[in-house]
């Protein structure tokens, strides 16, 4: 038995619309968990997912979907479930009709059409709501049908775009949970965001996309530690009413100022915090062992402060001269 | 049924695919406002037919008078038409043909309802996501329309033919049927394929209404007419319902029933091959 073939596999994908140039040089393979597609606006997030989906051709390279062409290849979208952005919908029918209607398009007949429908409904908690018509429906509801149209048929892989607009927080919570569990059970999740917290809270595994160029993709992590043209941030809090002689924040910051490879220090004063910047963290930590044996400093916590998401991808987009 | 990821992916319905758009393209299309305003259109000759039922004289002076010093064959003078069918006939190609069909056609082939309404709307990228080949989508979708504008217009054309005709000339409802259906054929080819663009209302009303109409009431020279299937629909309905008195200016009825059969299989062939390769984007 052969293994199943990867979700998506592009190479050299490009893609012009007319003069303008969307996507360029995207080589990339994704198979498995939850990616995160993240890039400013009009950055190519949109048009390579549509390019997953089989909505668009490369105008250069190939890409690859379970296997097959998904311009071409009708076929294998039965794995495939696709939430654009915007507002998809025939406003007059109400959301279980709309899933529903979807769903014949597989081939299934109207009460295996209908299980499947109230069982993507519920998951994304609009079991009973679903029978409204959708113009009435709030951003929110119309989101969540959405994404239970993209999950109804059980596909192998799944692309949403900014699946989270317009949601409030507990339904972003249960959403983020149900992402987890399909990429638990098996599926391949392609998920872009503009909010790089919300996506950081549902996965470490990221791809940077600006002017159409995949800028990076990788572990968080990983492209934090590949940028080492940018010192690593941190910051030294101290406990609230700290009682050590002078000035604690002035002394600290004097102090860390002189170990190796720090390359500045502000303070924070609301904070009660020394922010560093360095490039040498493993000697920063020694200095600071014995800095705060010797000053007798109350320091709280020690945190790294661009090691997330935004930092990363504001290094990446500067790196590469645009905007983020 | 599995909850694992794929497990329950169902498998190609590609067979079936065709049923199942043309049942779901029906039904959105035959639920709307558009339903309502050609249906009143249709049943208009209804009333029309009724009022002419009502007095023979009306009937009788509907009757073509040949001009003054021709001479007829005899073979048509003994095939006119009775009075009842050259009205129907009338009815059936200026307010069936020309008016109710046509913009049943418009209506339902272009503007809010077309494939570039669905590319800017957005829904057009959920429904070709589905395990559905896009020459099968497009087949289903197409027949759909020709289906939507034969249901709405076809009760009024029956009861038109009931009342003015009856059970006495029954080659006369079949005929106008078969010239119903080619012409709905040969005209939503080209409006749907106007509906894969966008502006394609306004392409569309051009077409059916300036195209069309003005080109067989304006005189702009005797050839520029062969250029509408306007003049094929006349030529058959004329020379089917043997309404052709005097031939002037038509086309053999074989010609006409093969030219507007060649519009609908040729631009309906093109307009499933741009829909089949082009990439629709939401504006």
């Amino acid at each position: 038995m052969t293994a199943p073939a990867p979700a998506i596999v592009a190479t050299d994908v490009a893609k012009l619309f007319g003069d303008v140039l969307a996507l360029q040089r995207v080589d990339l393979t994704i198979d498995g968990g939850i990616v995160g597609l993240l890039g400013p606006n009009s950055a190519g997030k949109s048009t390579f997912m549509r390019l997953v989906v089989g909505e668009l051709r490369p105008s250069r390279g190939t890409i690859r979907v379970l296997g097959g062409d998904p311009f071409r290849d009708a076929e294998l979208k039965a794995g495939v479930g696709f939430a654009p952005e915007g507002d998809p919908f025939y406003e007059d029918m109400t959301g279980r009709g709309w899933v529903e209607a979807l769903l014949s398009f597989h081939g299934l007949e109207a009460d295996a059409a209908a299980e499947l429908a109230g069982q993507a409904l519920a998951r994304v908690g609009m079991e009973r709501l679903a029978e409204r018509r959708i113009d009435g429906m709030s951003r929110g509801m119309r989101q969540r049908l959405k994404i239970a149209q993209a999950l109804a048929h059980r596909p192998r892989l799944i692309v949403l775009d900014e699946p989270l607009n317009g949601c409030d927080p507990v339904v972003k919570a249960s959403l983020k949970d149900l992402f987890r569990e399909l990429a638990a059970a098996g599926a391949t999740l392609l998920l872009s965001s503009h909010d790089l917290a919300e996506m950081e809270a549902m996965t470490d595994r990221i791809i940077l996309i600006n002017h159409g160029r995949v800028a990076a993709h990788g572990r968080i992590d990983e492209l934090r530690s590949l940028l080492d043209r940018h010192p690593r941030a941190l910051r030294v809090t101290l406990a609230p009413g700290a009682t050590a002689p002078g000035r604690p924040l002035e002394t600290l910051a004097g102090d860390l100022v002189s170990i190796a490879g720090v390359e500045g220090v502000t303070i924070e004063r609301p904070l009660l915090a020394v922010r560093v910047e360095t490039r040498d963290v493993g000697a920063f930590y020694d200095a600071l062992g014995a800095i705060v044996i010797d000053r007798d400093l109350p320091v709280r916590s020690v945190t790294t402060v661009d090691a997330d998401l935004r930092s990363v991808f504001r290094y990446v987009v500067a790196d590469l001269g645009g905007e983020a | 049924m599995s909850d694992v990821a794929g497990a329950n992916a169902v498998g190609p319905p590609d067979r079936r695919a065709t049923r199942r758009v043309f049942a779901f393209t029906l039904r959105r299309l035959l639920w709307s406002p558009r339903t309502v305003v050609v249906a009143i259109v249709a049943l208009l000759p209804v009333v029309w037919a009724a009022h002419l039922a009502s007095d023979p004289a009306l009937l009788a002076a509907r009757m073509p008078a040949p001009p003054i010093g021709s001479a007829l064959p005899i073979e048509r003078i003994t095939a006119m038409p009775s009075p009842p069918a050259n009205a129907f006939g009338w009815l059936l190609l200026h307010m069936y043909l020309q008016c109710a069909a046509a913009l049943a056609g418009v209506l339902y082939g272009t503007g809010g309802v077309s494939v570039a309404a669905d590319a800017e709307r957005g829904t057009l990228s959920l429904l070709l996501c589905r395990p559905v080949s896009r020459w099968r989508y497009w087949l289903g979708r197409r027949l759909a329309v020709d289906a939507a504008v034969l249901l709405v217009t076809g009760p009024g054309l029956l009861m038109t033919y009931a009342i003015l005709v009856g059970p006495a000339e029954p080659f006369v409802l079949l005929a106008s049927i078969g010239i119903l259906a080619l012409s709905v054929a040969a005209w939503n080819s080209i409006l749907t394929l106007f509906g894969l663009f966008r502006w394609s209302l306004v392409g569309g009303l051009l077409f059916a209404f300036v195209w069309e109409f003005g080109l067989n009431r304006v005189e702009v020279g005797e050839g520029v007419r062969f250029y509408t299937l306007w003049h094929y629909q006349r030529s058959l309905v004329r020379s089917v319902l043997n309404d052709a008195l005097f031939g002037l200016g038509l086309t053999d009825p074989g010609v006409a029933a093969a030219a507007l059969a060649a519009v609908a299989l040729g631009f309906g062939a093109l307009a499933c091959i741009i829909f089949t390769r082009r990439e629709f984007r939401v504006a």
